[in-house]
């Protein structure tokens, strides 16, 4: 009985319906875009960020030994390969080998020139990289020392073993870091075929990695764990620069969030009480008339309440649905991909959309019960 | 008659009327507020990208090339060059894009003897006081490297020192202990403040300030690198045909490209202060930067469009409730004689005064709420941007007249009788 008057209460003014309706989904369409795309942004812009290259350098580092002492020279890149797949990290090795040109010395560094093309986006190179065997990337600040240009070549000797070579340069490296003192070559390029070694450097080498790992800080802290968890011997050492910029701007994304999220909650409140106090006022002759005809207080307050968590309810879904629907539209508009639906964004949109309007509901309840309705049915 | 009937409707239901004034001038000081905030996000959250640290950097042209991987030096420095350190004031006065410039950090790197072997030594402004003629200018590492971890405190003197995490295990030094160490004759004594991790070379150093470096290496007024975090405009087509094929740029290509602070324009700006010098951008800092940049302005593009949405669908709600309570009144004014015509027009006319008022009101607080947020968010002082108040009463009589119009109509449109006896 109770159910049915709710219903037909309800869906009595259509039009008043539609507008607490439309009102509730807006708000609540907001709160699950800002839940859904604030759960998911950092992945997001971590994601982003590891578009743009690495993020974390990877080095052996026994504990009190120097580099090129025989166990960092033996350590163990295959065992490392195999805890990076776990954890889906991207990893290019680059073997440093110190060469000299024109009495200079100078860092030259042999590598997978895919692989590192991926980790490397951000290098600005004039020229190409190197394709074949016998090209290699000057790196801008040894390009300037030594007077390179694209085309050009290199006549290189090396410190340690090693028969004198000449490269071509293919091209100049701008990279404002620490690259910029290298020279890249492709990885069939810089070793014999006797020392093309898998997991080991050869005499004479330096190998490091560069790694592109997922989930940002937090994410190169777990692989640094595991990677000390099975003992092997290396370091990893995050980009802390970018990662802690990445994480400043996310902290104001998200305080801007928690700002607009109470902002809609107000103009919501603001509106969906106007209209439930002017609904309520429409309907006081109504309200008297059940309380005349023996409905007390509480189940009129009751009945006006559940009408209110009705509506709330009916926006809240509403609100998800379109919330879920705009977080993956924005996703996709903003970046690569858009939100995934989340359930803590249906909690948050149902939960605050049924509060909203039950607080509206009990602004309005309040007025109706005030009323006397002998007065009221009177003026009938 | 029509202006009578107006005025004297407007100031009945004085308490009606208020109501939705101030619905209207809480929903338009919000949207003012939330468009300011947008407006100026792409700027301040630029101004925040200085938690990024330096992204320019400038270095003697012959600066030395080390063969240097994971904290260890693997050649012998062949040669050094450095910049002179009376150049600095330079980069806050004498160049183009001086106001662009947030932070710099000059630095020298060295080598001092520490008992029995050879330390890094590295020597920085921690904080500096520029005085310029348009007021002070503070900055330093402590500015300018954010991302710097410290287990203890920043220096406060020029005895006092951060040492590198992986230094101080090898050194088997901790937190309050005393560094010794010795330059040919010179010879200085730091306490160590604090452990230092940045997961860059710095962790193998000690790092001192700049002024007891020079003095202990005999370096006075030397530099080897200068560090600059800038103000930049991120990179976009333009630039790209600058680096790659600079003589597709056609005059006003090349003029927009000077006049915006794009990062290489401002590098290569800042490489004149230092004769000999070379400037470059630190790429991955920089296009970091630029990406993050553009997102965030979108989303908060997106964000604004919202709330405006939310915030008329609000404010409509107040004002269409307010009609529709009023029908009884319309419904008389038709009865006694008035046409359609003239009662829509009374009801709009009302609305836009409503729509007004509220609209003139916000356009006094709204710029000053988008101020405090901007505040709150980015911790940064901005006089109220006026030019969002401007747009104020506009909003106000529009959300008023397209609040009102649907629920006049439809009040217009059924029977009179019934609103009559309904009322």
């Amino acid at each position: 009985m109770f159910l049915r008057i709710l219903f037909k209460s309800t869906l009595h003014r259509p039009a008043s319906l539609v507008w607490s309706l439309l009102t509730l989904t807006a708000c609540s369409a907001l709160v699950a875009l800002f839940v859904t795309a604030g759960l998911g942004i950092q992945k997001r812009i971590t994601g982003e960020f590891n578009r743009l290259g690495s993020n974390a350098l990877i080095a052996p580092y026994p504990p009190e030994a120097s580099p090129l002492d025989t166990a960092v020279r033996q350590a163990d890149w295959t065992a490392l390969k195999a805890v990076a797949g776990r954890f889906k990290v991207q990893l290019v090795e680059l073997r440093l080998r110190v060469g000299v040109v024109e009495g200079l010395p100078v860092g030259f560094v042999t590598a997978d020139c895919g692989k590192l093309a991926a980790l490397t986006p951000y290098w600005r190179i004039n020229g190409r990289r190197p394709e074949r065997p016998g090209g290699c990337l000057v790196g801008a600040q040894i390009a300037r020392r030594l007077h390179l240009e694209t085309g050009g070549t290199v006549h290189v000797s090396w410190h340690a073993a090693g028969t004198p070579r000449v490269l071509r340069v293919t091209g100049i490296l701008h990279s404002g870091d620490s690259d910029e003192n290298r020279i890249f070559m492709s990885a069939f390029t810089g070793h014999p075929p006797s020392v093309r070694r898998p997991d080991a450097s050869p005499p004479g080498h330096y190998t490091y990695g560069l790694l592109s790992v997922p989930g940002g800080l937090s994410g190169i802290q777990s692989f640094s764990a595991a990677v000390r968890g099975q003992h092997l011997p290396f370091r990893v050492d995050p980009l802390r620069q970018v990662l802690y910029g990445e994480q400043t701007v996310l902290e104001k994304t998200y305080l801007l969030f928690t700002l607009a999220l109470f902002a809609v909650l107000a103009l919501t409140l603001l509106g969906l009480t106007a209209a439930v106090i002017s609904r309520t006022l429409e309907r006081s002759r109504e309200i008297s008339l059940m309380r005349a005809v023996g409905a007390e207080r509480k189940s009129v307050a009751v009945f006006l309440l559940s009408e209110a968590g009705l509506k709330g309810a009916g926006g809240g879904l509403l609100g998800f649905v379109s919330g879920s629907w705009l977080a993956l539209l924005a996703g996709r508009i903003v970046f690569h991909g858009g939100f995934p639906p989340r359930f803590e964004a249906l909690a948050a949109s149902f939960g605050l959309s049924v509060a909203v309007s039950l607080f509206a509901g009990f602004a309005g309840m309040r007025r109706a019960l005030r009323e006397n309705p002998s007065v009221l049915l009177r003026s009938e | 008659m029509f202006l009578r009937v107006l005025w004297q409707s407007m100031f009945g239901r004085k308490r009606r009327k208020a109501a939705a004034v101030a619905a209207v001038w809480i929903g338009v000081t919000l949207i003012s507020a939330f468009l300011c905030l947008s407006i100026s996000v792409g700027d301040q959250m630029n101004r925040q990208m200085r938690s990024f640290g330096a992204d320019i950097r400038i270095e003697p042209a012959g600066a030395a090339v080390p063969v240097r991987v994971g904290g260890y030096q693997l050649a012998p420095v062949v040669s050094q060059a450095y910049l002179p350190a009376g150049d600095i004031r330079k980069l806050k006065t004498g160049i183009f894009w001086k106001n662009n410039i947030l932070g710099i950090v000059p630095r020298l790197e060295t080598e001092a003897e520490d008992g029995t072997r050879t330390v890094s030594l590295l020597g920085v402004w921690f904080s500096h006081r520029m005085k310029l003629p348009g007021g002070d200018f503070e900055t330093g590492a402590r500015s300018v490297y954010k991302d710097w971890s410290i287990r203890g405190r920043w220096p406060s003197s020029a005895g006092e020192c951060l040492v590198g995490d992986d230094l101080a295990r090898s050194l088997h030094v901790s937190l309050g202990d005393k560094l010794v160490l010795k330059a040919g004759s010179r010879r200085a004594i730091f306490r160590i403040t604090g452990l230092l991790q940045t997961g860059g070379p710095e962790d193998g150093e000690v790092v001192a300030s700049l002024h007891a470096v020079q003095g202990l290496a005999g370096l006075r007024g030397k530099l080897s690198r200068v560090d600059i975090s800038a103000l930049t405009t991120p990179e976009d087509d333009l630039v790209k045909r600058h680096h790659e094929t600079p003589a597709s740029l056609t005059p006003a290509d090349y003029e927009r490209w000077s006049c915006t602070a794009y990062a290489g324009g401002i590098a290569l700006s800042a490489a004149k202060a230092f004769p000999g010098s070379v400037a470059s951008v630190v790429r991955r800092v920089s296009l970091a930067k630029a990406e993050l940049l553009k997102k965030i302005e979108k989303l908060m593009a997106l964000l604004a469009v919202l709330i405006a949405i939310a915030s008329v669908l609000s404010v409509a709600g107040v004002l269409a409730s307010a009609v529709l309570e009023r029908r009884g009144e319309a419904a008389l004014l038709q009865a006694i004689g008035a046409k359609r015509w003239n009662v829509l027009m009374l009801f709009l006319a009302e609305a836009a005064m409503i729509g007004l008022t509220g609209g003139l009101l916000a356009a006094l607080t709204g710029p000053f709420l988008g101020s405090t947020l901007i505040g709150a968010v980015f911790d940064a002082k901005v006089p109220p941007p006026f030019v969002s108040a401007a747009v104020g009463p506009l909003i106000g009589v529009s959300i008023a007249l397209f609040a009102t119009f649907r629920p006049v109509l439809k009040t217009l449109s059924a029977s009179t009788a019934e609103m009559l006896h309904a009322g």
